[in-house]
């Protein structure tokens, strides 16, 4: 917040407009498939957003378009005032960093848990020792709290779910990175777990100043971490604005669909019509 | 994985196979030092059945028959690691990387395979050897490399294609890696069980396909290998002599069959330790 003035862009993080993304298939009969389409939001500094939306709602493709993962179709993504593409590669993920929905595909099964953490020094400016490596991951590894010996030397089937986001989540603070996209990270991982990984989100934000693009489909998630949502359907934008707005007055039907579809305790599901 | 290589020394198949190979390899190796000239001719000693002196007998040249069968195996283990090493190579490069980089990389990897798919091997080796002066056994080995890589870069790329959509590829990236290095560190190391299968097949598939083009007289007619044993018992034990030399041509026939089923044997026996749908544990 306070480096406002000095880049004067109203603190907005990432900002992205008209973000389309077409799929087509076919050499003579072409067939396309809306990934995204006019996709418009922007993220500021020390904000979690949550993305809303079904399966198939576009959502994960508006995060790899902006991990640079894929090439949007048109529409431009603007990170602290430039476009994305102006940055090279590593000067990028230093600043924009992901968290993956599925843990145990974001580890090479081949290689210890540290083969990930170690990678991540390749993306910092300094050029540090073993020892000073060594000294910084268990620090990080303490500070979210896991326990460096319990995962540090660990092939990735030996650790939980949690533990592997929350290495994740570890990684992209040891890169230093200011914005996170978290591609749900708590869908596949326990309920238990669950808030651990909300929750380190939220004290991060708080202490470190970190922009959070939290993607789920979980709306109470999304009301627990963020302070503003944007929901998504068949790739396009239906409402964004305020968390609380948004779920005591959705305006779109499709908000009131979602909201009308999140389960209670104590209460009997009603049958779908 | 280092629970792999133990089951892999357990597996009783992977280690009978490996002790009849590991026993032909120091007999290829070994022996030539301590046999002498395996092409020395003692006219004299012309078509001698087995005797203390000459274990396996003699050749219809005098040539004696255990000398050559040493060099043989030796030979023939070259052509083979000469062949399975390059085409495993070849097969890696154009099934891992083309595939990787997408677009027409993969388009032009495609084209090759399927061309290379469709050579002729015979065919080609007549012409070769009608052409070439003086084929010696890496050439030999270089050729049958080329023509043997296509199905093993067909099952390498399909297997590439499935872990590059994996999440570690994205997070490599993401760690400012480039394609090369992303295929050398995060893609290939978990087809390495996979790879190691291509090479002992390609390797034995190789020793059989030297052998088959020996007898057939189109490969080096100057290197001892088992296809040249073949080749010469038959060609000289047709008219005169017919079964009555048979310890020329039933040893290395003896020999082929072993190295190859021991390979084959290595093979199945690491299929059912690296292929999760025949390991029993």
């Amino acid at each position: 917040m306070e480096d406002t003035s000095k880049t004067g862009n109203d603190g907005i993080a990432l900002k992205c407009e008209g973000l389309t993304k077409l799929y087509t298939s076919g050499l003579i009969r072409t067939k396309t498939v809306v990934g995204a389409r006019d996709v418009t939001f922007d993220i500021k500094r020390g904000e979690i957003v949550s993305l809303a939306g079904e399966s198939g709602s576009g959502k994960s493709t508006v995060a790899r378009m902006i991990l640079r993962l894929i090439k949007p179709t048109s529409g431009d993504i603007a990170l602290n005032g430039r476009s994305i593409y102006s940055y090279n590669i590593r000067e990028y993920y230093r600043q924009v960093q992901a968290v993956f929905q599925d843990p145990y595909s974001a580890f090479n099964p081949f290689y210890i848990v540290d083969h990930v953490l170690e990678r991540a020094f390749g993306l910092r400016e300094d050029n540090l020792n073993r020892d000073e490596r060594s000294k910084i991951i268990r620090s990080t590894l303490e500070s979210i709290g896991l326990n460096p010996s319990e995962v540090l030397g660990r092939y990735p089937h030996e650790l939980s779910g949690g533990q592997m986001q929350r290495l994740l989540i570890g990684r992209s603070l040891l890169i230093g990175s200011q914005l996170l996209i978290a591609d749900e990270p708590t869908s596949m991982i326990d309920a238990s777990t669950r808030a651990g990984v909300l929750n380190l989100l939220l004290s991060l934000k708080k202490e470190k100043g970190l922009s959070v693009l939290f993607i789920t489909h979980d709306i109470g998630q999304a009301q627990y971490v963020s302070e503003r949502v944007i929901v998504m359907k068949q790739g396009e934008v239906v409402e964004q604005g305020p968390v609380d707005e948004v779920f005591t007055r959705p305006q779109h039907p499709y908000t009131k669909e979602l909201l009308a579809a999140v389960p209670t305790l104590y209460e009997r599901w009603k049958e779908c019509s | 994985m280092i629970g792999m290589w133990e089951l892999l020394l357990r597996s009783r198949k992977f280690m009978i196979g490996l002790a009849v190979l590991v026993i032909l390899i120091l007999l290829g190796t070994v022996g030539p030092f301590l046999l002498g000239d395996p092409y020395y001719m003692d006219l004299s000693l012309m078509g001698r059945p087995p005797s203390f002196a000459h274990i396996l007998g003699t050749t219809s040249f005098g040539e004696d028959v255990f000398t050559q069968l040493c060099s043989a195996i030796g030979n023939s283990l070259v052509v083979g690691l000469v062949a399975g090493g390059l085409g495993t190579l070849i097969a890696i490069l154009v099934g891992a990387v083309g595939p990787y980089r997408g677009g027409l990389a993969d388009k032009i990897s495609s084209l090759a395979t399927n061309l290379a798919l469709v050579l002729p091997l015979i065919p080609l080796f007549i012409i070769i050897a009608s052409v070439v002066r003086g084929l010696n056994l890496v050439l030999i080995g270089v050729i049958l490399a080329v023509t043997s890589w296509p199905w093993a870069a067909r099952s390498i790329r399909s297997q590439v294609l499935t872990l590059k959509e994996r999440e570690f590829v994205n997070l490599a990236r993401m760690s400012g890696q480039n394609s090369v290095q992303i295929v050398v560190t995060e893609v290939l190391p978990n087809m390495l069980a996979y790879i190691m299968m291509v090479f002992v097949i390609l390797t034995g598939t190789s020793i059989l396909a030297e052998s088959a083009l020996s007898m057939i007289g189109v490969s080096t007619t100057r290197t001892i290998t088992l296809g040249y044993m073949l080749y010469w018992a038959q060609h000289e034990t047709t008219v005169p002599f017919w079964w009555n030399i048979w310890w020329w041509f039933i040893p290395p026939g003896i020999v082929l069959t072993a190295l190859l089923t021991a390979i084959f044997v290595i093979h199945a026996g690491m299929d059912e330790v690296f292929n999760p749908r025949l390991r029993e544990i």
